[in-house]
């Protein structure tokens, strides 16, 4: 189980977010849970994008989904 | 008390025994004799008895009542006496049937139908809210707004243009206070106000669906994991999972602005993977704790399947954020 405090993901999420936050290809980071602890979520749109992101920050996980487009979500 | 005293409190006051002195909490636990009294004799429908936790292993009575004036009767009395006031009691206003069609016209109005400013085709009527422009409707920006396009004052239509909604039958409020959509700064919000006009008032707490709000909301801090649900104008009811909180650096296409960028946003996944939590049209639509129903968030936003492992995402603001900025409360 993670130990890892809110505190923790926190500051890991405010480091990460300056490390790669206006990377084109990434579209959110927030804390998420995992195993009981909190993790770094981090959501891509290319799978290229993958390989800047650290598999953890400050001792924080972080995990990767790859997504589609983000919209409102006003009736077409 | 325990459950199978509250069981057995709970099938005697349904069955019409049950008595002030004659069966009381204590009594029902050993099992006591029950004992025919006018005053439950006949329970009216509007008053519903079930059974709740408290904590652990301690339950109690959870009474639901659909008219006012019952929590006040000496019926209501005799129940929270003979459960020893191991009960708890919510007034939930009229309770409808769940194949209520959100897209339809609703007189009187209610949370989760469709809704939205004149020249837009449709989003989700959040909630209402108690605000300094009066009693109003709770959506986002991009619903009641246009996205900054509209003026103070223009037209709300409830259904929204796109489920047949039109001028000047079907206005029932007016635009007012709302955060402004940035493009070129990052944005928190995507939320407006529209007071009711006269004549439009809800009952307290209404969602098309029925059943009552908890009042007091949940930080995104907490939500985190939690089951919520959401009723909303084209997907209606649907059921998910907080995934994230504090996501930061989100970028959302609208059709003022190819990408919009958003921090201390809340993510929630579907629960069942073969369905979204929301699509479009649900913009607007308030997002509970599937237990308590306490609010979480204001939908705005969201993403279909397409992410190679990501499935179908949906975003919104917090609900605390959202009233604190807007100067309101919420009217439940």
């Amino acid at each position: 189980m993670s130990t890892v405090s809110i505190n923790q993901a926190r500051r890991a999420q405010a480091s990460l977010q300056k490390r790669v936050g206006k990377h084109p290809e990434i579209n959110g980071i927030g804390i998420g849970r995992c195993d009981g602890g909190y993790v770094l979520s981090v959501n891509i749109t290319q799978e290229g994008a993958r390989k800047t992101l650290p598999e953890e920050v400050e001792g924080v996980p972080v995990t990767v989904r790859v997504r589609g487009p983000i919209h409102k979500r006003q009736a077409a | 008390m325990r459950l199978d005293s509250a069981l057995t409190l709970q099938a005697s006051l349904l069955s019409g025994f049950g008595s002030k002195a004659g069966l009381s909490a204590q009594s029902a636990r050993e099992g006591g004799a029950a004992r025919r009294t006018a005053d439950l004799a006949s329970i009216p429908p509007e008053l519903a008895i079930g059974i709740s936790r408290r904590e652990g292993d301690d339950y109690q009575l959870a009474v639901r009542v659909q008219r006012r004036a019952l929590l006040d009767s000496e019926r209501l009395k005799a129940i929270l006496d003979a459960a020893s006031g191991e009960a708890d009691v919510r007034y939930l206003g009229r309770v409808e049937k769940l194949q209520a069609d959100p897209k339809s016209r609703h007189r009187p109005l209610a949370g989760g139908i469709s809704v939205g400013h004149h020249a837009i085709t449709a989003g989700t009527l959040g909630c209402f809210v108690q605000s300094p422009e009066g009693l109003a409707i709770l959506s986002n920006n991009h619903v009641l707004a246009d996205e900054n396009r509209a003026q103070h004052g223009d037209s709300i239509i409830q259904p929204g243009s796109l489920d047949g909604g039109s001028l000047p039958g079907d206005v029932v409020a007016t635009l007012g206070q709302y955060v402004r959509l940035q493009s070129g700064a990052v944005n928190r919000l995507d939320a407006a106000l529209a007071p009711l006009l006269d004549g439009f008032a809800p009952d307290y707490g209404a969602m098309l669906e029925g059943g009552t709000l908890h009042p007091t909301p949940v930080s995104p801090e907490d939500a985190l994991g939690l089951e919520v649900i959401k009723l909303g104008r084209t997907t209606g009811h649907t059921r998910g999972l907080v995934s994230a909180f504090n996501v930061n650096r989100l970028g959302v296409a609208y059709d003022t602005a190819e990408s919009m960028i958003f921090d201390g946003q809340i993510e929630i996944e579907p629960l069942d993977s073969s369905a979204d939590f929301s699509d479009g049209g649900d913009s607007g639509s308030l997002i509970l704790t599937a237990d308590e129903r306490r609010p979480v968030g204001l939908l705005f936003a969201g993403g279909d399947q397409g992410g190679v492992d990501g499935g179908p995402i949906t975003y919104a603001n917090p609900i605390q954020e959202v009233l604190d900025t807007l100067h309101a409360t919420l009217y439940i």
